[in-house]
């Protein structure tokens, strides 16, 4: 497996997105010398939980994001934290989030463009908010049209739209509205470039080694029975199966999912 | 439970908000209540729920009660949020600046604050005697509650004596020259060298066209006091059993607990425990399987005790069909 720059993973919320994305981490860790970092996006990362797993975080926080970029273009750091302070601008930010998104994920493909050995894993927001922050370089580009902002918006489009730099892990979980969710999602996604996707099928019972072969009760069996109606119905081809593992440590599930990941990946 | 102007739905994603607020709100219009569901979530699957084409985005949409085998009762109204509608409404009518129409697109990012300008608006109106709001997860449920706050200092007082120089009286692409008190013409001056002039016109622009309207958006500020009036609303945080959700339970009582009052409620979806009780097996793999299963389904329970917070649990509904899994929920809204 030849690393990207950029890994996506997203997906409705409750596919099980935390926990695949420190296993890839993990997995891509195994695999490479590379730096591996975790990012949460606009959320704060469980850093105990990561520790625990040896898990390098980045994070992006939007005002030092700003301020840094800011100040690259007016020559002048000092300008650039005294436009930042302004109350004027912190009211603004606030009011349009995806000016913030765009960004925070400027600033970090500018990150992974000057650092040749650093790789980075979002663990993203679910679908809804994927696509407010993908759309964001789309939308900004429409309001500034011409200019210096231009052009790194552009090289920021240029980046997400590499197959060869970034690929998405679409999450599904085997219920109608999250395979539903997913495939509208892989579809939006595909609207804006990104085609570079892995469909991903989490936290299959019918998979699970324990509930193989054996006399289940009812309510299993029914549970069973209604997720391989859907994947039936709904006429998907995963490219990669996770099992539902049944375990209450966080770190015992992720060094699971790391394994199945690279047993998969090797295939 | 009291029945109340507003309930609010929240939790993390994939807890079943969107089916568990659904249900609710069925359940509320056949006790004879006129009922209005919104949905803020972008990802909108209220429309998988209930049936709802897309070209029902931001309109209000009645639904056939019968279709969940509800019969005499209320009327149940739908709405899925759409930011562009809500902001043309404000408007009156679709704006010709270019970021406020881009904002206001579906991904655009507006999801949040005109959410909040919608609900007030429909409350204001006052022709329902419910509404039930599904809102988005996690920390974009933060920002919901948030927006209030936002709207606040975007309107603040510091900002009246700008605006009021930007005004009727300068056309934009003038007033940067006209620009000399308060510090705002050296701002605009600099962002004009980041971002070129047609952006700071534009942009001076949406601001006043913004400004205008400020008084629907103050408005809208009435809508986190209300939410916090415990004889106005009722909230139902929504945590589900399955996937050791107990920290981001944890985290959402914390979070929540400056909004809310004592009318709340802990709802736990999708609970296996009843059925995991009533499985009796001799055979060793299974029943270490089931022992298993119990831990985990625990870890919700135990990780939510030390909250004096009313708790409900839902079992998981073995269905498919999210129609179907509405009409289970709803009989036991009625068990309860």
């Amino acid at each position: 497996m030849s690393p990207k720059k950029l890994y996506i993973v997203t997906g409705k919320g409750g596919v099980g997105k935390t926990m695949t994305a420190l296993a890839l981490v993990k997995a891509l860790q195994s695999q490479t010398s590379k730096n591996v970092y975790y990012n949460c996006f606009d959320t704060t990362p469980d850093k105990e939980l990561c520790k625990k797993l040896d898990i390098k975080t980045i994070e992006f926080p939007i005002q030092e994001s700003t301020t840094e970029y800011i100040g690259r273009k007016l020559g002048s750091k000092n300008i650039a934290k005294w436009v930042m302070k302004a109350p004027f601008f912190k009211a603004l930010f606030n009011i349009v989030p995806s000016l913030g998104n765009m960004i925070t994920l400027g600033h970090m493909i500018d990150t992974l463009q000057n650092e040749d050995d650093d790789i980075i894993v979002i663990d993203a927001p679910s679908s809804g908010h994927i696509l407010t922050v993908l759309e964001s370089p789309k939308n900004f580009n429409q309001i500034f049209r011409t200019g210096a902002l231009v052009k790194d918006i552009h090289r920021m489009t240029d980046f997400m739209q590499s197959d060869d730099l970034v690929e998405t892990w679409v999450l599904n979980i085997p219920t109608e509205l999250a395979v539903t969710e997913g495939r509208e999602l892989i579809e939006k996604l595909g609207k804006s470039g990104i085609s570079n996707i892995k469909d991903v099928l989490n936290n299959a019972l019918f998979k699970n080694e324990l509930i193989a072969n054996e006399e289940l009760p009812e309510f299993l069996d029914r549970k069973v029975t209604i997720e391989k109606e859907v994947i039936k119905s709904l006429d998907s081809n995963f490219d990669l199966v996770f099992p539902m593992y049944i375990d209450k440590s966080p770190i015992q599930l992720v060094k699971r999912i790391e394994k199945k990941i690279l047993t998969e990946l090797k295939k | 439970m009291k029945n109340k102007k507003i309930e609010v739905f929240c939790g993390t994603g994939g807890v079943g908000k969107t089916t568990i607020s659904a249900s609710r709100a069925l359940y509320l219009s056949s006790q004879k209540r006129k009922v209005l569901l919104i949905t803020i979530d972008p990802a909108k699957r209220l429309k998988q729920v209930l049936g709802l084409e897309d070209s029902a985005t931001g309109e209000i949409t009645k639904i056939e009660t019968s279709n969940f085998n509800l019969s005499d009762s209320g009327e149940l109204h739908a709405l899925l949020l759409s930011p562009e509608k809500t902001l043309n409404r404000i408007l009156g009518g679709k704006t010709e600046n270019n970021i406020i129409s881009t904002l206001s697109k579906p991904y655009g990012g507006m999801n949040e604050i005109m959410a909040v300008l919608e609900v007030q608006h429909q409350l204001n109106k006052n022709e329902y005697d419910t509404i039930v709001l599904d809102t988005p997860p996690g920390k974009h449920f933060i920002d919901f509650l948030e927006s209030s706050k936002k709207i606040q200092s975007f309107f603040d007082k510091n900002f009246s004596e700008v605006f009021n120089f930007i005004g009727k009286r300068n056309k934009p692409g003038r007033i940067l020259t006209k620009l000399v008190s308060s510090g705002i013409d050296k701002l605009l001056t600099y962002l004009e060298k980041v971002t070129g002039k047609g952006f700071v016109n534009d942009f001076l622009e949406a601001i006043h066209i913004l400004y205008d309207h400020r008084d629907v958006f103050i408005n809208g500020l009435h809508l986190e006091k209300d939410l916090m009036n415990v004889d106005f609303s009722n909230w139902f945080l929504v945590t589900s059993a399955d996937q050791l959700k107990g920290s981001d339970a944890k985290e959402l009582i914390e979070a929540s607990n400056r909004f809310m009052h004592k009318d709340n409620y802990l709802l736990i979806n999708k609970s296996w425990h009843k059925f995991l009780e009533e499985w009796t097996t001799d055979k060793q793999s299974l029943v270490q399987l089931r022992d298993k299963l119990l831990e985990q389904e625990n870890v919700i329970k135990e990780s939510t005790s030390q909250y004096s917070i009313q708790q409900i649990e839902f079992p998981e509904i073995f269905e498919n069909s999210p129609a179907k899994q509405v009409k289970e929920l709803i009989s036991h809204w009625k068990s309860l």
